[in-house]
């Protein structure tokens, strides 16, 4: 039978709200260090050296290919075998950062080709160096492009926190298991977890939408 | 330099300027010079080599060989203990501070509105505070008519009044040698004008330039001299008037007899 106070009882519990904490903060800090990894991948793809273009295209390669739960069990328990040891958080965050880097960087990528050679030329013409061009000109174009798939890839980072439950992470779904161990309430623990989940990404798509409409003011045709 | 030196010394100086795209010879050698305050409107048949010179003046296109010098400076190399190298492109983007330049699609910066297109050279290459750039770029779109749409960004604006901020954005900060890459072909008709106008008093305030244009009426009045560039050579230059009235070279008379009907 399906145990109303159970499941309240877990959706308040400390164990939920501090595991949420920690999926959001892993998102977050994995999704800044992952998009500067990303934008520096991706200006290496788009260079003329191949010295630069070769090791981004390895990269992205490895780690699109191999699947984020074979990373992460290779970086926790595989490494010390090298005397590389690192700890659960070290381990997840550094696997999902390196994951969604390769991801983020073809995101970025395709970001920057859709800004017209013209604008880049008009930025040359002025005398702006080339650092001034893409932070100036470029950037703020291609953010437009990049802003939704990367709101996709937000949220789906945001569930694959999950994963680094493997890795000893105490992370929300981790924490829902622990605390449904105590009274076996398997329905009312998970149930309450995808609740977090589901609001999470909600209030996210929320915040995602203002992002996409503060980018887009200066595309609409109507004053 | 003493005086005398330095008033004599041409805004703009092409000695045997020569580019290739692969297999193509595009610049077969072209040697041009425009003294402070004269305009020169570059006529030609299509990929006839007049766009890529003008590129090539501030470096957008890098020349094979030859010389290009913008007041005196040779533009994209330098000499170093009597070597002649290559300039990186932040130095080439110092050189470039000279020349202000506008396009036949306008390229205005669509993140930005005209207040902010026009203020981009004097906060990001000048490092003018971003108050008072806005306050001379203001004044510089009044001069272009256009102070009411200050707010506007490029998608909101006709073609005619985006080619307008477009030449304020390169006046703004104040270009020795203004280059037009086909400044009109882009826009309607019934907005030609308005354009031409600005490009006009320009003119008479002194501005040396560069135009490339299809416009015969345009060249006519805008122009102290017309030169024409065909298979990548230079084959006339002279008046307006001498150029569509009694044509020297024969390509200058094969051009004309398709332009004018």
């Amino acid at each position: 039978m399906w145990s109303w106070s159970s499941f309240f009882e877990f959706l308040v519990s400390r164990q939920y709200v501090s595991g949420a904490w920690t999926s959001i903060w892993l998102t977050s800090v994995c999704l800044i260090m992952g998009l500067a990894l990303a934008i520096v991948l991706a200006l290496m793809r788009m260079s003329n050296n191949r010295g630069l273009r070769w090791p981004s295209a390895f990269f992205t390669w490895l780690f699109r290919g191999v699947p984020l739960l074979v990373t992460l069990v290779i970086i926790y328990t595989g490494l010390p075998q090298f005397g590389i040891r690192l700890g659960p958080l070290a381990a997840g965050i550094l696997g999902l950062t390196l994951n969604e880097a390769a991801y983020l960087s073809e995101i970025v990528r395709s970001g920057i080709l859709s800004v017209p050679k013209g604008q880049y030329e008009a930025a040359r013409a002025l005398g702006m160096t080339p650092a001034r061009v893409m932070r100036v000109v470029v950037f703020p174009q291609a953010s437009r492009i990049i802003v939704p798939p990367l709101g996709n890839a937000v949220n789906g980072l945001f569930k694959t926190t999950t994963l680094l439950s493997v890795v000893a992470v105490n992370e929300l779904l981790r924490n829902a298991q622990f605390a449904i161990q105590i009274n076996y309430r398997v329905l009312e623990g998970l149930v309450a977890a995808a609740i977090y989940y589901l609001v999470l990404v909600s209030i996210w798509q929320v915040v995602q939408n203002y992002i996409e409409n503060r980018l887009n003011q200066s595309y609409v045709t109507t004053s | 330099m003493t005086a005398l030196a330095a008033a004599s010394t041409p805004i703009l100086e092409a000695i045997d300027v020569r580019k290739s795209f692969g297999k193509l010879d595009v610049l077969k050698g072209i040697s041009v010079s425009l003294n402070k305050g004269d305009s020169l409107c570059i006529m030609g048949p299509s990929g006839g080599g007049k766009s890529t010179f003008l590129r090539s003046i501030n470096c957008l296109e890098m020349i094979d060989s030859g010389v290009m010098k913008v007041c005196g400076e040779e533009m994209g190399y330098r000499m170093a203990a009597g070597t002649r190298r290559r300039l990186g492109e932040a130095a080439v983007a110092r050189q470039r501070r000279k020349t202000g330049m506008v396009f036949q699609q306008f390229n205005l910066f669509l993140t930005m509105n005209a207040l902010d297109n026009v203020a981009s050279g004097l906060v990001h290459v000048y490092g003018v505070k971003k108050e008072q750039a806005r306050e001379q770029a203001y004044e510089q779109l009044k001069l272009v008519g256009i102070a009411d749409k200050a707010k506007a960004y490029p998608i909101q604006l006709s073609g005619g009044q985006q080619q307008r901020v477009a030449i304020a954005r390169a006046l703004a900060v104040k270009p020795e040698l203004m280059l037009f890459d086909e400044p009109t072909s882009a826009l309607d008709p019934e907005m030609v004008q308005e354009v031409l106008d600005v490009i006009y008093s320009l003119r008479d305030s002194g501005m040396t330039m560069v135009i490339v244009t299809h416009e015969v009426g345009f060249a006519k009045k805008a122009a102290d001299e017309v030169l024409l560039i065909a298979d990548g050579v230079v084959a006339e230059r002279t008046s307006p008037q001498n150029f569509f009235e009694n044509p020297q070279s024969e390509r200058t008379r094969q051009f004309l007899s398709r332009v004018l009907h």
